[in-house]
């Protein structure tokens, strides 16, 4: 081996090559003109939100009764996209500070675009607490504020908890994500061409300069975000588990409910980044940053939540069986065999079936294969959602109040409508800002550390 | 109110007489000698010494035998040698209410159909003639034909189908006239019927037409259900094994042994034996009146009359066919039917459930904003005007009793300028907004008024802060009911009613396994069937 100093001569050369590589392939995305495939997939996105916008008017002006929710089933699929949506915003808060913590380095390919995701989820999560009320221009009352009634919210409601733990979920969310591209946004700024875009970037870069103190308290500052986030990572699904696990409906109320939870929120988190980076890497030629090893360890990471949602599949039959309690035990009899059993199925084999394939090596490499698998992980975890809320409500204890829910075309447009917002969004961010934490994927790279012995 | 004449001053203006028609209705009583006068008499509800001679009835001969035996064995009879029956409406009668939305959406005491007139077939019948629910069929005698959509009904007689009367109007009005299928209004049966056969006629086929028609019902029928056979079978187990739970019953034999007492007959749940649970919340005290109702399930024949009288009296608004058929229907008060034993020769149990006013209520503590809370008297009070319309109180009611107003169910009478509205509201009653929860509230407006009157000095009032007399508050199906099965009053009173019959042996908590102490206790029915009256190879009592 040469010397040490010659050895970094050497290798700082191509270290700053590979650097202005990743610099250049990244800000490319955002500063090129916009490639042909954008436009029809945005086109697209907005005819979606175009949905929610018309169905959400014809929800304000008309009532809830436009969708097919009852009173037998209060909550049909308006809390069904709900969860499913917070489940979806899951996977970046694990990746930005739980796997940042542990040191994961492969997380710095996908954090960023994780992280936009779980906002961009969040964002058509949170609607539905919203406009799923009777009278959603008074959903504020739900807020804790002063008012000359002297009027609060009432605590003991788990939805109250909700309110806390999703506005805490997308302030940190957002801080952590906003504060994580400030470097990045710097970047672009010095790199943009035209005026608009300097003054924008520059705007949003906050001064940033890249001075070795501004470095040293943007990297304390992550730390911290990283820490306060961790917990959420748990407490988030664990309260929206809450709106069920405290009820005393049978189906609902069970203590397995927030871990069981946080698994399938993770699992459906993971599938979901997968989903929209197999493609984002493909259009955005970022092959080569967002690689075939960080795919495949998403993978395998749906594999182990797949298993524990599996598990409390399981568990969650037996323990209704072996409580002894009829009316729970038939509940889970009637989820399975009854009238909504198509439901049951269809979550069972996209959940426990489908990770199974992830095993083989070939559908963890072949990104397209993992698109596919993921895809109907993400139908699963729907059906999960829908499964707990509606067949559990269509059967409980009076049976001159049994039903069966049908959803209504604007339950189904409504539903189209979250999906445009997410998109519409994504794709605003994959067109505008940094996809890839370059400072960070560059610190990780191995040409960071190339000779660098005392590592 | 808009300007028409009534009959009768239709009539006088015939004869030339402009006369109004209180005043043709005054003259008339005037001339009719019956005393006193029309104001007086319309005052009174009734004129004096106007009754009718008591008539002597005595009991007739052996028909009931043979018609029993008929109705339990049915005819054997094949297709083309069908007994049709015409029966009358239990909503529009003959047709001639066809126009009464009330009426329309009160749900059969039996079928839980609303707003239209269906045929009855018995589950053999229609299983040999490959006739289901929702089935429209053909029924022919001799050259007439009806079509009319088919519901099978546990308990009609075989080889004979009932035809519902009352449906298919054509100038009834804007709600009775028959209608698209999402808004109802029932086949005209009249078709069928004849001055040759007025309550029955034989010879009839019955044939499907291939056509599909949807029927609103309030319950779910055992036949009317989707999937394979284990899916629609599970329920109706599940049902027979909770039966005995909800609607609790003994024999006199079973009466008859002193230690009976139906709180302890729980054969669902076993965990009574544990004791009663603890609730994870400061349980509230009463120090004051502890309003309560009793229903006397003994007692109870399922009339619905509690239940249009509950309409009427809280400003139940009515939905319509298709809200029905999605489960929306607002009715605070419902009588759940269910069907014992053998589906072709069922026992028929009824149940009347509203707003159990539970004192550790699941309803209360999911709200975010507190809109539903205990009142210092027990009551479950519902603030309309804090609701924001989660409808987590209802997922969490096991009873489920809570109403949403999914859309504005008032709509056509938003308008101050609608006459309407002035005579169907009740003015103590507050009218619901779309968007906002509502229940039974225990009449509520009634409560307060005897309250305020036992307050407020003499004359108007009791002049003292006294009690209120056991019976001065009726609730309106209490008021409604003909046998008197629902009770209501304080139960810090303990020569109340209400408080000896929470006393009783009979006495048992719907689902109290939940802890939810409810503070309407129904009454265990005691059957008492004669024996003569039995179907054969059956025993009279069922314990």
């Amino acid at each position: 081996m040469a010397s040490p100093s010659e050895a970094a001569a050497g290798s700082d050369g191509e270290a700053q090559a590979v650097f202005r590589g990743i610099t250049d392939d990244v800000s490319r995305v955002a500063l090129n003109p916009t490639p042909k495939w954008w436009w029809p997939a945005f086109g697209v996105s907005n005819l979606m939100l175009l949905c929610l916008v018309v169905s959400l008017y014809h929800l304000f002006t008309t009532g809830i009764g436009v969708w097919g929710n009852n009173n037998i089933q209060g909550w049909a699929w308006d809390i069904t996209n709900f969860v499913f949506w917070i489940g979806i915003g899951h996977a970046g808060t694990l990746i930005s500070a739980v796997l940042y913590l542990f040191r994961q380095d492969w997380r710095t390919s996908i954090n960023r675009s994780a992280e936009a995701m779980t906002i961009f989820a969040v964002a058509a999560a949170g609607i539905f607490p919203i406009i799923h009320t009777g009278r959603p221009w008074f959903a504020w009352w739900m807020i804790p504020h002063p008012n000359d009634m002297g009027m609060w919210p009432q605590f003991r409601s788990p939805l109250m908890w909700d309110v806390f733990a999703i506005s805490t979920y997308a302030t940190t969310s957002i801080l952590f994500w906003y504060m994580g591209m400030v470097p990045d946004l710097a970047t672009l700024r010095d790199r943009a061409k035209e005026r608009w875009k300097q003054v924008g970037y520059g705007l949003l870069a906050l001064g940033w300069r890249g001075s070795a103190r501004q470095w040293h308290r943007y990297e304390r500052a992550y730390l911290i975000l990283a820490a306060l986030s961790t917990p959420l990572v748990l407490s988030v699904h664990s309260v929206v588990s809450f709106d069920f696990a405290t009820s005393q409906n049978p189906g609902w109320h069970t203590t397995i409910f927030p871990p069981y939870f946080v698994a399938g929120a993770i699992f459906s988190g993971f599938a979901m980044v997968a989903t929209l980076l197999v493609p984002l890497r493909h259009l955005c030629g970022l092959k080569h940053i967002i690689k075939e090893s960080h795919i495949e360890a998403m993978c395998k990471i749906m594999i182990a939540t797949g298993l524990m949602v599996g598990g409390a599949y399981g568990i969650e039959i037996f323990i209704a069986w072996y409580s002894g309690n009829a009316g729970e035990w038939f509940t889970f009899r009637n989820r399975v065999l009854g009238e909504y059993s198509w439901a049951y199925f269809a979550m069972v084999s996209c959940n426990v079936l489908v990770p199974q394939f992830f095993w083989i090596r070939k559908c963890r490499t072949n990104p397209w294969i993992v698109v596919g698998l993921c895809i109907l992980i993400n139908v699963g975890m729907w059906f999960e959602r829908f499964v707990i809320i509606a067949t559990s409500l269509a059967r409980q204890a009076m049976p001159g109040m049994w039903g069966y829910f049908s959803p209504t075309r604007w339950d189904v447009l409504t539903f189209i409508g979250s999906f445009g917002l997410f998109f519409t969004l994504f794709l605003l961010f994959a067109r505008f800002l940094p996809v890839i934490a370059m400072a960070e994927v560059k610190a990780v790279s191995p040409e960071a550390h190339a000779g660098k012995d005392h590592h | 109110m808009y300007g028409g004449i009534s009959i009768i001053e239709l009539l006088a203006m015939l004869l030339g007489d402009d006369t109004p028609a209180d005043e043709l209705v005054a003259k008339t009583y005037a001339e009719s000698g019956a005393g006193g006068t029309w104001r007086a008499a319309l005052h009174d509800g009734f004129v004096d010494r106007t009754q009718l001679p008591r008539a002597a009835v005595q009991a007739g001969g052996g028909g009931g035998a043979a018609l029993t035996a008929t109705a339990a064995g049915g005819s054997g009879a094949q297709n083309g040698n069908l007994e049709v029956t015409f029966l009358p409406s239990s909503q529009t009668y003959d047709g001639r209410f066809a126009n009464n939305p009330w009426l329309q959406e009160t749900p059969d005491f039996l079928t839980k159909v609303t707003w239209d007139n269906v045929a009855l077939i018995s589950p053999d019948t229609a299983d040999a003639l490959g006739v289901s629910s929702q089935d429209v069929v053909r029924i022919k005698v001799g050259d007439r034909a009806l079509d009319i959509v088919a519901l099978v009904m546990p308990g009609q007689a075989r080889g004979s189908i009932g035809v519902i009367l009352g449906g298919g109007r054509t100038r009834a009005g804007r709600v009775g006239n028959k209608q698209r299928e999402w808004v109802g209004g029932g086949f005209d049966a009249y078709k069928l019927r004849t001055s040759a056969g007025l309550d029955f006629v034989t010879g009839a086929t019955v044939s499907r037409t291939g056509t599909r028609y949807k029927i609103a019902t309030t319950q779910e029928h055992h036949d009317i259900r989707r999937g394979f056979s284990i899916s629609a079978t599970i329920g109706d187990k599940e049902i027979q094994k909770k039966l005995p739970d909800l609607v609790r019953e003994t024999d006199r034999a079973g009466f008859a042994d002193v230690a009976y007492k139906a709180e302890k007959t729980h054969p669902y749940y076993h965990d009574h034996e544990h004791g009663r649970g603890y609730s994870l919340y400061k349980e509230q005290t009463y120090d004051g009146r502890r309003w309560a109702m009793a229903i006397d399930l003994g007692n109870c024949m399922g009339c619905n009359a509690c239940v249009v009288a509950c309409q009427a009296e809280n400003n139940v608004p009515v939905v319509g066919k298709r809200e029905v058929t999605r489960n929306r229907e607002m009715s605070w008060l419902r009588i759940d039917r269910y069907f014992r034993g053998d589906l072709n020769d069922p026992e028929v149990v009824g149940q009347p459930v509203a707003c159990q006013h539970c004192e550790n209520a699941p309803c209360e503590t999911v709200c975010p904003v507190g809109a539903t809370l205990h009142s210092s008297e027990g009551l479950n009070d519902m603030v309309y005007n804090r609701c924001v319309g989660t409808r987590y109180c209802l997922n969490n009611c096991p009873y489920r009793v809570r109403r949403f107003n999914f859309v504005d169910y008032h709509q056509e009478f938003n308008d101050a300028r609608n006459n309407v509205r002035k005579l169907l509201f009740n003015p103590d009653v507050t009218v619901r907004e779309r968007g906002v929860m509502e229940k039974c509230t225990y009449c509520v407006q009634r409560i307060q008024a005897a309250k305020i009157k036992a307050k407020n000095p003499a004359p108007h009032g009791a002049g003292e802060r006294g009690p209120i007399a056991d019976g001065t508050i009726t609730t309106a199906c209490q008021a409604a009911c003909p046998t008197e099965a629902i009770v209501f009053g304080d139960l810090s009173d303990p020569e109340s009613r209400v408080s000896k019959l929470h006393g009783d042996r009979r006495q048992y908590e719907l689902l109290g396994e939940l802890n939810d102490k409810p503070r309407t206790r129904f009454l265990a029915r005691v059957r008492n069937p004669n024996p003569e009256l039995a179907p054969a190879g059956k025993p009279a009592g069922h314990h």
